[in-house]
């Protein structure tokens, strides 16, 4: 921990993380930091090093290398100390399928140290308060009505809901969570996201590991893009989505513009002329209010001019090419 | 963890399944021979089953007798083999150790839970030969048991046998189940574990057997497995039972120790 | 595949292996250290220990006791179990009080045939067939059980044949079983036994023998036995009541197996000289015993009818049946005891001639009762 981070350690910090199959680095000199307050996007394609990751976060594989910091404790050595303020969701939900959705709850929550901080008795972890928080994580993902049907006979919607609400039974500070929409259909997805914005809105930090890029894109702050296990970027969202330097002007008169500003006209295609929108015009080095001074002063009739922005998509297309 | 351990094995439904087969069996073989009469001839067959007919008492004993050497050890290896790979292959052990449960508590309620497996299937077969023996073959005419050596039985004598034979065949598998709860942390499939288990368990029957193992045959896990019939000799010779309780103990330490160093900083990837 | 808990992994499993080997050299090693204490050299001759050893039947004790024969006998019918009791490992326990009280457990994993010693008689309980047999006074010739092979019985009666032309030679002290024990080795010495040596075992304190090994002349022991968890003094007094099982068969006999009978009802007067050998001692009833110390010959007359049953199941077991001058004979044997069966062309002189001797030996003694039948005995 260092000193200027004292009072808030980071929810997640690593050092040089490498783990190695054999020969292969699954994950290799990974830095991450995530900061309290975090919606952190875990961005990669599959087979990227996300789970490995996540599961060496978690103290259930151990690094080759590197060092693991999470809520303040090292990891694997102090996960006993940290694990009780993390919530995880870990590649798909697990249940003993004979038990009902409370059945379970109650024996995972039972197997787990009685109490993690707070006054004894009424501990987020305490004994006492097991029914009432069991019945309240339900309630969060919309499984209160479940009733005694065993897990065999859950959809896989529903199984992932349970997973999600064995991840918040103890009111975690950190939710660690792998790929959690899966299974979901899109009212399910967008349930869960407005969960985990209420939660993270009253302070709990999420980090969402996913490789689908719009779920990322919707939900989180920052981002941090793994391919092949090296961390190619991490930033805040804003800033992989920020402006290129590029200017787009939409204008009716392609071919007029383009002797205006002194561009070749381009070719008809996606960047060129567009039907009854007019043409538009992608401008390197000339900035909106230039480009519109001389669009104007040239008596061509200006629709849009913007500064250009990437999507996601296109930033984590050219991180990983 | 112990008590959650506990709940699970009773919760499940595969727990009362099994025990309910390995009771099954001694209550077909009584049923058999209730209605035909015939006893295997003694030396012949399992033991004890040739002083049944007519002394439902001894059931409880001949009913361990008929299971303790194959469906016993299965049910034993199947149970130890599950309890870490089980948990692997249906993904919980990732979440139980998330929880977080240390790993070397896990493994410790684990057999614990093995423990109260065992014993509580032999005290049923126990429970349930007597029952069967009872009402299937009766008591005989003046209600006499003998021991091997022909003396007789008070009641109360056989009642302390009985209670520690069925203490002493449970032990007696304890050290199976510390193999296949180590061979369990090494893979995560529950079968192979159990199997290995087992293939432990007829490796020991077959070098028992053998005069060139008499060098090593005394520290076999199964060496002792009949030292029960001990205690229905008179007097009851106790050399072999304490030996084989200890030699048990002693691949407790073993296989539990090699399960905690290698479980306990295993990548755990199920 | 290193990780950042490797050093972990290793401290682990360093430790169990560690302890691992503690356990093991616990468990392997100390008996070996117990066995090797240094023991104190012994001032006393062999034929001391002999004595000490002949003059212990009256040291009461409690044991158990294994015998181990490496002798492979065909299993004949009507010999009950001569060829498990000589070619396999029986388990015993014995409590002895004396040579007139005591009581001596066959323990098998399914059951036990348990004898009990009494001043008149020997009761044996079968568990096995539930019977519980009492056989009145003592069978001139038997054919030996059980009792007969734990290991201070055996060894008073090797002992007992030794004769002054057998050598006796004092074998260093060892630890049994955590006793110190006087060792003597006793070589035959004419020619004709397959006894290579005899080595015995005589507890220091009270002259009990703890173990006896019988070594053949083909090599390999030939017969071990041996006591473990030796008590001294005299056993509980209950355990040597025989039971009364109410639900038993009971019997009442005065000859406890075929030899015993044969022996009580043979017809013929025997020779004082057979094959070379003179009688050992004085010829009365059916059996005579020929030769001395350790090359001895027993001669058992079987009654026609006997022994055509018993050629017939020796067959049936393996054994050839060859033709011989004046009859026709089956040799059955092992390394270490040899046995003929002989029969007379004339159908009646038939008998069982054994011992601990080379079947040449045994040849000799049936050459001459086939040259020479004996004559029927007369009524006494």
């Amino acid at each position: 921990m260092s000193e200027e981070t004292v009072d808030t350690p980071a929810a997640i910090a690593t050092r040089g993380l490498t783990k190695r199959f054999g020969r292969v680095a699954a994950v290799d000199g990974l830095d991450l930091l995530v900061r309290p307050g975090d919606r952190y996007g875990f961005l990669g394609p599959n087979g990227s090093g996300k789970t490995t990751t996540v599961r060496m976060l978690l103290g259930l594989v151990y690094a080759t290398s590197g060092e693991v910091e999470v809520l303040g404790h090292r990891i694997p050595r102090e996960a006993g100390a940290a694990l009780p303020g993390v919530g995880a969701l870990v590649e798909g939900p697990a249940a003993y399928p004979h038990l009902s959705a409370r059945a379970n709850l109650r024996l995972l929550d039972a197997a787990g140290p009685p109490v993690s901080g707070g006054p004894l008795a009424e501990g987020v972890g305490s004994r006492r308060s097991r029914t009432r928080r069991i019945e309240a994580a339900l309630e969060e993902v919309g499984l209160a009505d479940v009733g005694r049907k065993p897990v065999r006979a859950y959809s896989l919607g529903m199984r992932q809901r349970l997973g999600l609400a064995a991840a918040l039974l103890r009111g975690p500070r950190l939710l660690v969570l792998d790929e959690p929409t899966n299974g979901l259909d899109p009212r399910g997805i967008a349930e869960v996201r407005d969960l985990l914005v209420r939660l993270n809105e009253n302070g709990t930090t999420v980090f969402l590991s996913s490789h689908l890029l719009a779920e990322v894109e919707l939900f989180c702050t920052r981002v941090g893009v793994l391919d092949r296990g090296r961390l190619v970027a991490q930033d805040a969202l804003d800033a992989l989505r920020g402006p290129t330097g590029r200017t787009v002007v939409r204008v009716d008169d392609i071919a007029a513009a383009a002797r205006a500003l002194g561009v070749p006209e381009p070719s008809p295609g996606p960047d060129g002329l567009d039907g009854a929108d007019g043409g538009r015009l992608v401008l390197d080095g000339v900035g909106v209010a230039e480009a519109t001074e001389r669009l104007v002063r040239a008596g061509i009739a200006v629709r849009e001019a913007v500064p250009e922005r990437r999507t996601l998509e296109e930033s984590v297309l050219e991180l990983t090419s | 963890m112990i008590r959650v351990e506990l709940r699970k094995l009773l919760l499940r439904p595969r727990t009362w399944l099994s025990i309910g087969l390995l009771c099954l069996l001694p209550v077909v073989v009584a049923i058999f021979l209730s209605v035909t009469k015939i006893a295997p001839r003694p030396g012949q067959g399992p033991t004890l089953l040739a002083a049944v007919l007519g002394n439902g008492a001894l059931y409880p004993a001949a009913a361990l007798g008929i299971v303790l050497p194959f469906f016993l050890p299965i049910a034993v290896a199947v149970q130890a083999g599950e309890a870490v790979a089980g948990e692997a292959s249906t993904g919980m052990l990732r979440y139980l150790l998330v929880r977080p449960v240390g790993r070397t508590r896990l493994l410790a309620a684990k057999l614990v839970s093995i423990l109260v497996y065992t014993l509580l299937a032999v005290v049923a077969v126990a429970v349930v030969g007597y029952v069967t023996g009872v009402t299937l073959l009766g008591n005989s005419g003046q209600l006499t048991t003998t021991t091997l050596a022909g003396t007789t039985l008070t009641p109360a004598d056989l009642a302390w046998r009985t209670g520690v034979m069925v203490l002493s065949i449970g032990w007696s598998m304890v050290g199976l189940a510390a193999i296949s709860l180590f061979l369990s942390t090494l893979t995560d499939s529950a079968l192979a574990a159990a199997l290995g288990g087992l293939a432990a368990l007829v490796s020991s029957t077959v070098l028992v057997t053998l005069d060139a193992t008499v060098a090593v045959r005394d520290y076999l896990p199964t060496r002792y497995w009949l030292a029960w019939v001990d205690l229905f000799r008179d007097p009851i010779p106790w050399h072999d039972l304490r030996a084989g309780a200890l030699i048990q103990a002693g691949y407790v330490v073993v296989f539990l120790g090699a399960a905690w160093a290698n479980f306990a900083t295993r990548d755990v990837t199920s | 595949m290193g990780t950042v808990v490797s050093s972990d992994t290793r401290r682990r499993w360093l430790v169990v292996v560690a302890g691992t080997a503690v356990l093991v050299t616990l468990l392997g090693l100390v008996p070996v250290l117990r066995s090797t204490v240094a023991v104190g050299r012994t001032t006393a001759s062999p034929d001391r220990i002999v004595a000490r050893a002949l003059a212990s039947a009256g040291v009461a004790y409690r044991a158990d006791g294994e015998s181990r024969g490496g002798l492979a006998l065909p299993d004949i019918s009507g010999f009950g179990d001569l060829a498990t009791l000589l070619g396999g490992t029986t388990r015993t326990r014995i409590w002895w009080d004396g040579p007139r009280h005591w009581r001596v457990d066959t323990v098998d994993a399914t059951g036990e045939s348990d004898t009990y010693g009494l001043p008149s008689s020997t009761t044996t309980w079968d568990y096995g067939s539930r019977r519980l047999v009492t056989v009145v006074g003592d069978a001139r010739a038997r054919l030996p059980r059980a009792d007969d092979l734990v290991a201070p019985a055996a060894a008073r009666r090797l002992l007992s044949s030794v004769g002054p032309q057998d050598r006796l030679s004092a074998l260093p002290p060892q630890r049994l079983d955590g006793r110190t024990a006087d060792g003597v080795r006793v070589v035959p010495g004419t020619g004709g036994s397959t006894i290579a040596r005899a080595d015995v075992w005589v507890d220091r304190a009270t002259g009990l023998p703890l173990r006896v090994v019988v070594v053949g002349t083909t090599g390999g022991d030939a017969l071990v036995s041996a006591l473990s968890g030796v008590r001294v003094g005299r056993p509980d007094g209950r355990v040597l009541v025989p039971p009364a099982p109410p639900t038993a068969r009971r019997s009442l006999e005065t000859a406890p197996d075929l030899v015993a009978r044969v022996a009580q009802e043979s017809p013929w007067a025997m020779p004082p000289r057979l094959g070379g050998l003179d009688a050992s001692g004085p010829l009365v009833g059916g059996t005579s015993t020929y030769g001395t110390g350790l090359v001895r010959v027993a001669v058992l007359p079987l009654p026609g009818r006997t022994a055509r049953d018993v050629m017939r199941n020796a067959t049936s077991a393996g054994s050839v049946l060859e033709e011989v001058e004046g009859g026709s004979r089956v040799r059955v044997g092992s390394s270490l005891l040899n046995a003929l069966l002989v029969r007379g062309d004339d159908r009646r002189h038939a008998y069982v001639v054994a011992g601990l001797v080379e079947p040449r030996v045994l040849d000799a003694v049936a050459a001459d009762l086939l040259a020479s039948p004996p004559p029927p005995r007369e009524a006494p």
